[in-house]
């Protein structure tokens, strides 16, 4: 069942205003989820540095509006940011437009000053007058802010904005799972100083490129070249990094993140007690919702119950160890090894770069939702249940498979050690770089169901 | 009833149309209703459709037509009165929900006297919903008139951004700026609610429409119309209450189009703001220098440059937030108006100076020389003198020598990577080894399209065609159908579908379905071809040109071998397929026992090879019979020209083949600029000899380049094409790609349609990924596009020239010379040039290579006819000079003087 597009309404707009002559900001938030949307206030505080972080989130606020790919139908709309509050951080993360830049802002408890009242994560308001109050923020300034409304003397001479109701594509939500999968697979290639950094990133060209290009490294600079070259770093839409450029007078270093097959790009800002972080999809036309990237690991059905259990285990932004919570809640390791790729799949676990450890955050979407966000493994599940599949062959490690396909087509699947094939249009095009065919992910499904 | 309801629609009478409809039952409007909804007024009401009459008649007719088309609509919208009654009207009829309420809403015909009347006797109940849907259709329009007298009547309730969207779009041709500055007027309320709130949106304004202006029908950007709007409340005196300033002033730190924000501007200078209220926005202000608009930047530091002397002015705020512009690019004459205030500011608070210096040396980053020492300057004056060193010590490897004489520093000796010069090794490759392997391969081929994959299938297929299973048709099904299922521009796809169409269904006969006029891959076509002939004859000898090594290569080990399982089972070999194989040999010693083998080889074609892998260094164009065997010269041609590219070959001057180019000498063709001109547009053309790049298809038929024959892949004689096609190409002339890279040559290195930038991009791109050399007038080719219009394609010429200067096999006179002829003749931009040249971080041989390039520049300049900007490369020119410590070369002196008077 196609599951609709989560729309939702805040019950006021964000505001700024003043309390006891500090200049403030009330965001508003939204969860699809009861008991998170009843919080009144998950974060009341100031920043260490409210410019710096100011900074960020108008940074953060330009990427969730930037549109990279203009494809028919698809308008450039600001989509609201997520936060998580919990175990002393706070992080705020939203997709561009067009599902293919990922950024995200994380604040450890150096750059906070202030009380967490309750965690979770929630969807917050980020409306123009917002997004002027962060850039208003001067040098020397200082910002409280509240995720959620507190019982202060508060001041505002924000009109009173009508929120209208605004809707979340499921794409968006869906690439939150592949992003940190993609995430959790790479690692630092290299890291730049301030100086380097903005020679660098005078480079980049302002106007949308169509060819990739290549980040070269050498001893000292770095510089973008149109040709491939060993041990460089694969950028797709090159002309996606000028978002990066506000931030360049304000950052320590930027480091460069990137996985074996390179079809996605990791940049890491480090400000003093803030990380601001970007994840490029491998291609302008390629947004992380299609990616695919999750199934790979994931060939077991958990049932809710485990997901749901899970809340109860993990906090918001807490540091996720499969292994070690195998040990302290005495669960059989493929078990949580299933687990940890199904919270995974529908962004339940968010990747932490700079620590390299998956951390727990409860999504402020209804499970239903983030559940039907696969349409790739809904179909191999299909597959299997009509008997579709046909195990012609098991030797070894090589299974030759047929499944039958649309128009009267049977599809030829063999899995061995070396490479899965498909004779599918989907294997075709995207070989193993966007995750397996619904036909690959079928037979392993089968192969899992006759061996358990 | 049908016929007076008609009747009266006919005769556009609508207050006799409502006045009908007014006495009627709810079952007889229903009834009314299904007469409207199947009424077709050409055929029920006035018996013809028009087109076939002229002139008056004809414009008179379709008047007549459109009043009528109101009338009805008035009349299915009188048939409901209410919520309920158009609920079931839509349920039972079918009744478009808000069809003719959307085409009331617009400019009817029959204006909007007709539904105020209606609603006024039968007030809606369903207006809001119905008009908030209208607004969200693509094409809606919703006359803000009609909008407001809605809303007067308290039918609707006010929604702003509705309101504001639908008075600020302006559609074409039924809108006047002074009507609706007078309408605003005459409704103080809607001028307050909703004029005077249109800054929160980011409305349409930058589209594009018509109207009719104070002078004239004007056709421009809507903000203009707007603007003008402005204009006739300032000059009438409308009190616009000064939070508009305010209001304007805040939108510019949105994230919104610049062109909307630049409108925004051109507002706040038409409300002439004074020093006062700048004054009081200042925080504002300084934040808009983290802007990413430039207009905004420049209008910024007008408004400081007006304010910075008052006494209200926040310096420390300026000193804290100037620097996020130090490092901005191409914001030269804004930091050439900003410097200086900050100058001031610094001047008159010393306690401002402390972190200055930090600062400032961000500054010498900047490219432009003027910038980068006005910062330098700074940097001197705020800076202790025995602490410059070590603020400027980052930035020495980019700055200009003016920099680094106003700091008092020396240029560091800068460390260039070693760029190896070892070659890689070469990858083998094999064809596929299994019938899986090989139905998958086709997979692949269809995903990567290259020729390598391709040339691999069809090697796997004739090897294996004794295990092909009987049942391949069904198993290859799944390829044969997205093959067909797509639509293929790329002519290697359409031969490659074309074989595999005629393998699946089995023909017996090679069904040709590409047309014959697709003439830029015919090696491809052949081949399939004879693949499909060695099918139906079982015959599994090697294909010669399959490729051995990565990415088209084919060693002359296994060639030799190759051309001796033919030998040795008395089979003969394809001529074309040996050129083609031939043309692909990896350039590497041959073993010894193929040195053996190769003296052994018997065929005709022998000598040829044996000249190829060294064996012989005699050209032997003699046949057994004939003095000379024809049909062995593309081969022996070809096989020189790889062998020895910079040589000339008298060999061939009494052999046909004398004419064809690449054959007797090595590829040089002249070059000239043709200036185009009229009243209105200038072109310049890049015209080489023999018409060599006159190939597009929209070019004049007169001035054909000369066909050569297919074989002659040094001559280029293939139609041009694109991507993964232009890979196939090269991959048929990797030695020697002279003649081919200039067919791609467009005749203009600015105003180039897609092809144009395709072809100044995957050629390229393939010399780059391929590591191929460039001999002769192909760098004619790379010298265009250093300076074509594409950034693309100026970065990777710049990677190509860094990659053969580090190899050792750059032309550089061919390469300077071509450029300075294109420059001095205004072929492209000097800044394009001097964009390359300016690159910081480059090594000391590009310089040198630079220099000459600039040179050349100078010495082709022509007095009178000197491009702009040409200052810069003479410029430029000395600042090398300086840099590399070379002495200037008298003749361009001499020159540089003819070129002052």
């Amino acid at each position: 069942m196609k599951v609709v597009d989560f729309a939702y309404q805040y019950h006021q707009a964000s505001r700024l205003g003043t309390i006891a002559d500090e200049k403030a900001l009330l965001l508003s938030h939204c969860s699809e989820i009861e008991t998170d949307n009843d919080v009144s206030c998950f974060f009341y505080g100031r920043f260490a540095d409210s410019f710096l972080a100011s900074q960020c989130l108008v940074t953060l606020a330009k990427t969730v509006r930037s549109h990279f790919a203009v494809a028919q139908g698809l308008h450039m709309r600001l989509r609201d940011p997520i936060i998580s509050v919990g175990s002393g951080q706070l992080r705020f993360e939203g997709f561009s437009s067009c599902n293919g830049v990922y950024a995200r802002v994380d604040m450890d408890e150096a750059s906070l000053d202030g009380e967490f009242l309750n965690a979770g994560c929630t969807n917050i308001d980020f409306n123009n007058p917002t997004i002027r109050a962060f850039n208003e923020v001067g040098r020397s300034e200082k910002l409280i802010l509240g995720i959620g409304e507190k019982e202060t003397n508060f001041i505002t001479e924000t009109e009173n904005i009508i929120e209208k109701k605004v809707s979340l594509p499921n794409r968006w939500i869906k690439g939150l799972g592949n992003v940190q999968t993609y995430l959790s697979d790479m690692e630092c290639a290299f890291t730049l100083t301030k100086i380097e950094a903005i020679q660098f990133f005078r480079t980049v060209p302002k106007t949308p490129v169509k060819s990739d290009y290549y980040i070269v490294k050498e001893t000292n600079k770095c510089y973008l070249s149109a040709v491939a070259k060993p041990g460089t770093l694969r950028i797709a839409g090159v002309h996606r990094l000028a978002l990066l450029d506000r931030l360049l007078t304000l950052v320590d270093s930027v480091s460069f993140y990137a996985d074996e097959s390179q079809q996605s790009l990791a940049i890491t800002m480090h400000f003093k007690n803030i990380r601001m972080l970007f994840v490029f999809s491998p291609g302008v036309y390629r947004g992380f919702s299609g990616e695919g990237k999750t199934l790979e690991s994931q060939t077991m059905v958990l049932p809710d119950d485990y997901i749901l259990g899970m809340n109860q285990l993990c906090k918001t932004n807490e540091a996720f160890d499969a292994n070690l919570l195998a040990i302290e809640s005495n669960v059989d390791f493929k078990l949580i090894n299933d687990l940890t790729a199904t919270l995974s799949s529908i962004g339940l676990l968010g990747y932490d770069l700079h620590q390299q450890q998956h951390f727990y955050r409860r999504l402020p979407f209804k499970l239903n939702r983030l559940k039907s966000l696969n349409p790739r493994f809904a179909n191999a599940q299909k597959l299997v249940a009509n008997e579709y599949i046909q195990i012609t062959s098991q030797n070894g490690g090589a299974v030759v498979a047929q499944v039958k396909g649309t128009d009267g087509v049977t599809h030829k699947v063999i899995l061995d050690s070396n490479q899965n094939r498909c004779t599918c249009n989907w294997y075709t095009n995207h070989q193993d770089k966007r995750g397996l065919c619904k036909h690959i992910l079928g037979v392993k499904m089968k192969l899992e169901e006759a061996n358990s | 009833m049908k016929d007076q309801l008609f009747n009266l629609i006919k005769g556009t009478n609508w207050k006799t149309v409502l006045d009908f409809l007014d006495q009627l039952s709810i079952e007889d409007r229903y009834k009314a209703l299904g007469y409207l909804m199947h009424m077709d007024i050409n055929q029920n009401l006035l018996g013809q459709n028009g087109f076939d009459l002229k002139g008056v008649e004809r414009e008179k007719f379709f008047d007549n037509r459109k009043k009528i088309s109101s009338c009805r609509d008035i009349a299915i919208l009188a048939c409901t009165r209410n919520k309920e009654e158009l609920k079931q009207a839509i349920n039972e009829f079918g009744l478009s929900e808000y069809g003719q309420l959307s085409n009331c809403l617009a400019t009817p015909d029959l204006g909007h006297e007709p539904i105020i009347q209606f609603f006024k006797k039968y007030p809606p109940n369903y207006l809001d919903g119905l008009i908030k849907k209208i607004a969200k259709e693509r094409f809606s329009r919703i006359d803000f008139k009609i909008l407001w007298k809605l809303y007067e009547n308290d039918w609707i309730s006010f929604d702003e951004e509705l309101f504001v969207r639908s008075l600020f779009i302006v559609h074409m041709f039924d809108r006047s700026t002074v009507a609706d500055a007078n309408f605003l007027i005459d409704h103080p309320k809607a001028f307050e609610m909703v004029f005077l709130q249109f800054y929160k949106y980011e409305l349409p304004v930058l589209d594009i429409s018509k109207w009719q202006g104070r002078y004239d029908f004007q056709c421009a950007k809507v903000n203009t119309f707007w603007t003008e709007v402005l204009e006739i409340f300032l000059e009438k005196n409308i009190k616009i209450p000064r939070t508009l300033v305010k209001h304007l002033l805040e939108s510019l730190l949105n994230n919104w189009k610049k062109p909307h924000l630049n409108w925004h501007i051109s507002l706040i200078k038409l409300l002439a703001p004074t020093k006062a209220e700048y004054l009081k926005h200042q925080k504002l202000i300084f934040a808009f220098l983290n802007s990413d608009n430039i207009r905004t930047l420049n209008f910024t530091v007008e408004i400081l440059g007006l304010i910075h002397k008052e006494k209200e002015f926040d310096h420390a705020a300026l000193i804290a937030s100037a620097p996020t512009l130090f490092i901005r690019e191409k914001v030269d004459k804004t930091l050439s108006r900003l410097l200086p205030i900050v100058e001031f500011s610094l001047d008159n608070n010393q306690d401002l100076k402390k972190d200055i210096p930090q600062q400032l040396s961000l500054g010498l980053l900047q490219v432009n020389t003027h910038t980068q020492s006005k910062f330098a300057k700074l940097l001197v004056k705020y800076t202790p003198k025995a602490d410059v060193a070590t603020w400027v010590e980052p930035y020495t490897s980019v700055l200009k020598i003016k920099a680094l004489e106003i700091l008092g520093v020396e240029k560091q000796v800068e460390e260039t990577e070693v760029h190896s010069n070892k070659k890689e090794e070469l990858q083998p490759i094999s064809p596929p080894q299994n019938w899986e392997d090989l139905l998958f391969h086709i997979g692949t081929c269809i995903n990567t399209k290259s020729a390598c994959d391709i040339d691999l299938f069809f090697e796997g297929l004739v090897q294996l065609q004794g295990i092909i299973p009987e049942d391949y048709q069904k198993q290859l099904k799944p390829y044969h159908r997205q093959l067909n299922k797509r639509f293929w521009e790329l002519e290697v796809m359409l031969y490659f579908k074309e074989f595999i169409d005629n393998w699946f269904e089995g023909n017996k006969r090679f069904v040709e379905t590409v047309s014959r006029e697709k003439n830029s891959i015919p090696f491809l076509r052949y081949k399939s071809k004879f693949v499909f002939e060695r099918l139906q004859k079982r015959n599994m000898m090697p294909i010669l040109s399959t490729p051995t090594h990565l990415p088209f290569y084919v060693h002359p080990d296994i060639l030799i071998d190759r051309l001796q399982v033919y030998e040795q089972t008395n089979k003969n070999i394809d001529l074309e397929d040996l050129v083609v194989a031939a043309n692909r040999i990896v350039k590497v010693m041959p073993s010894k026992n193929t040195l053996e083998k190769a003296k052994s080889l018997k065929g005709d074609y022998k000598f040829a090879i044996q000249y190829l892998l060294g064996v012989s260094d005699s050209i032997k164009l003699k046949g057994k019979i004939l003095p000379l065997n024809k049909k062995l010269l593309p081969l022996w041609s070809q096989v020189c020209r790889t062998k020895e590219p910079d040589k000339s070959f008298p060999e061939f001057a009494k052999t046909p083949a004398k004419g064809i180019p690449s054959v007797v000498n090595p590829f040089y063709k002249d070059f000239r600029i043709q200036v185009e001109t009229s009243d209105v547009w200038t072109w310049y053309r890049l015209k080489i000899a023999d018409n060599w790049n006159n190939t597009r298809w929209y070019f004049d038929k007169k001035d054909k380049p000369k066909d050569y024959p297919v074989s002659y892949y040094y001559a280029a004689p293939h139609g041009l094409t694109s991507r993964a096609d232009i890979l196939y190409q090269i991959s048929l002339l990797p030695h020697y790609s002279d003649a081919w890279l200039c067919r791609y040559l467009p005749d203009t290195a600015s105003g180039n349609e897609v092809d144009g930038f395709e072809q100044c991009q995957y050629p390229l791109q393939a010399l780059l990924d391929y590591k191929l050399k460039v001999y002769h007038s192909g760098w004619l080719y790379i010298a265009q596009c250093l300076i074509f219009e594409k950034k693309i394609s100026r970065e990777l010429a710049a990677e190509y020239i860094l990659f053969s200067i580090n190899n050792d096999t750059i032309n550089r006179e061919l390469l300077a010379k071509s450029i300075g002829v294109m420059i001095a003749n205004k072929y492209a931009p000097v800044k394009r040039l001097t964009d390359y040249v300016e690159k910081p971080g480059q090594p000391k041989t590009v310089k040198e290579l630079q220099l000459i390039i600039l040179l050349n520049c100078i010495l082709q300049g022509q007095p009178g006819y000197l491009p702009n900007s040409f200052k810069k490369i003479v410029t430029l020119y000395g600042e090398l000079l300086k840099e590399l410590k070379m002495k200037e070369d008298p003749t361009i002196t001499e020159k540089l003087k003819s070129l002052k008077k």
